[in-house]
């Protein structure tokens, strides 16, 4: 029962709020938060890292592997992900609310991380034989993807 | 146009992979066969299919592990956008799952890649897109026919679970209730019996 009430309040919905970045992100698995009112997001844009607050420009944006960074106030919360897009909307209503939504394939806190299993995981990938081209693509990018790992893990 | 029908490996789970079978059927016989094909997704669904439309059947997609995880159905979705590249439309069938005890049957249209990449042409409205158009877009295609399909085959699992559970108790229940039936008819033939063979006890006792 309290776990219920946590996940819901959870997605608690702002209603009334103002010229605030409403922030939504989700992956397959779970959505870690729908229409939150945030200060701002950090985001690993495939051409590079960039910030996104209330009133930026449109934007659509592919990601590669790295950290965002929620800041909400006083609170900043890091995420993984492992690839995805971000959609940046401004507001269909009156209310001065930027949409931003981080669609994930694998969306997980920082603190979920194992900084030693993404080690032994990338010596095992640099190790395997690379004679097909599906081995070369999948140690090039599984290398990419875990030092990524190991660098938000710290 | 190419149909995808989810349906499921197993049988004993109600009406659902027949209601996606009866759909296409249907859908086939009101369009012309010749233009359609069909990427079957679970083997009821390809049995179902494989005898009235053996021209259009291309691929059956089978033993798709229990639970699904995304990248299984990345590499279906490669499958259907492979098949689908020279359609004018991608239709998914597949269950939504409303409660424990309905479900519905659900088409799902989805646009092959081509058709994807102009209707992006006309988003104006975005006046960035990172990277540039030509890399980010048919990124951003793959997500979606991926998006998609997960969400169908999450509803179609959700809604064969609870099939197979209601027909599953509805079976125990009858099975129960003809376990009844034959007990008490088994006990009047058990008492018929001894009565028979008491009656004869005593008439021959009696004679004597």
């Amino acid at each position: 029962m309290a776990l219920r009430a946590a996940r819901l309040l959870r997605f608690a919905e702002a209603t009334g709020v103002t010229n605030r970045l409403l922030l939504t992100m989700s992956s397959p698995a779970e959505s870690i938060c729908i229409s939150k009112p945030v200060d701002s997001v950090t985001v690993p844009g495939t051409e590079g890292t960039f910030t996104v607050t209330n009133n930026h420009s449109l934007i659509v944006s592919q990601l590669k592997p790295g950290v965002i960074t929620v800041r909400d106030g006083s609170d900043n919360k890091d995420y993984f992900i492992s690839d995805g897009f971000l959609f940046f909307n401004h507001p269909t209503d009156g209310s001065g609310c930027c949409t931003a939504e981080v669609s994930a394939v694998e969306l997980v806190p920082t603190s979920a991380l194992d900084k030693d299993r993404a080690s032994t995981i990338l010596s095992e990938l640099l190790a395997a034989p690379k004679d097909t081209e599906w081995d070369r693509t999948k140690a090039a990018l599984g290398a990419a993807l875990v030092n990524q790992v190991i660098k938000a893990a710290e | 146009m190419l149909i995808v029908p989810l349906s499921s490996d197993k049988g004993m789970c109600g009406s659902i992979n027949s209601g996606v079978v009866r759909e296409v059927r249907d859908f086939i016989n009101q369009n012309n066969r010749n233009k359609i094909k069909i990427l079957s997704v679970g083997d009821k669904g390809a049995s179902g299919l494989a005898r009235p439309f053996p021209d259009c059947m291309k691929l059956n997609i089978s033993e798709v592990q229990s639970p699904i995880n995304y990248p299984t159905v990345m590499a279906i979705g490669e499958h259907i956008v492979k098949m689908g590249e020279q359609s004018d439309k991608i239709i998914v069938y597949y269950n939504e799952f409303k409660s424990a005890i309905s479900t519905i049957i659900r088409q799902m249209e989805l646009m092959p890649r081509k058709q994807f990449l102009e209707t992006l042409k006309f988003a104006k409205l975005y006046n960035q897109t990172r990277p540039d158009k030509n890399t980010s877009n048919p990124a951003l295609y793959e997500l979606y026919i991926t998006s998609n399909l997960w969400l169908a085959f999450l509803n179609n699992a959700a809604s064969e679970q609870s099939a197979r559970m209601n027909a599953m108790e509805n079976a125990s229940k009858n099975a129960k209730e003809i376990l009844e039936g034959l007990t008490l008819k088994y006990n009047q033939a058990r008492q018929a019996r001894i009565t028979m063979e008491l009656v004869e006890i005593i008439s021959g006792a009696s004679a004597l």
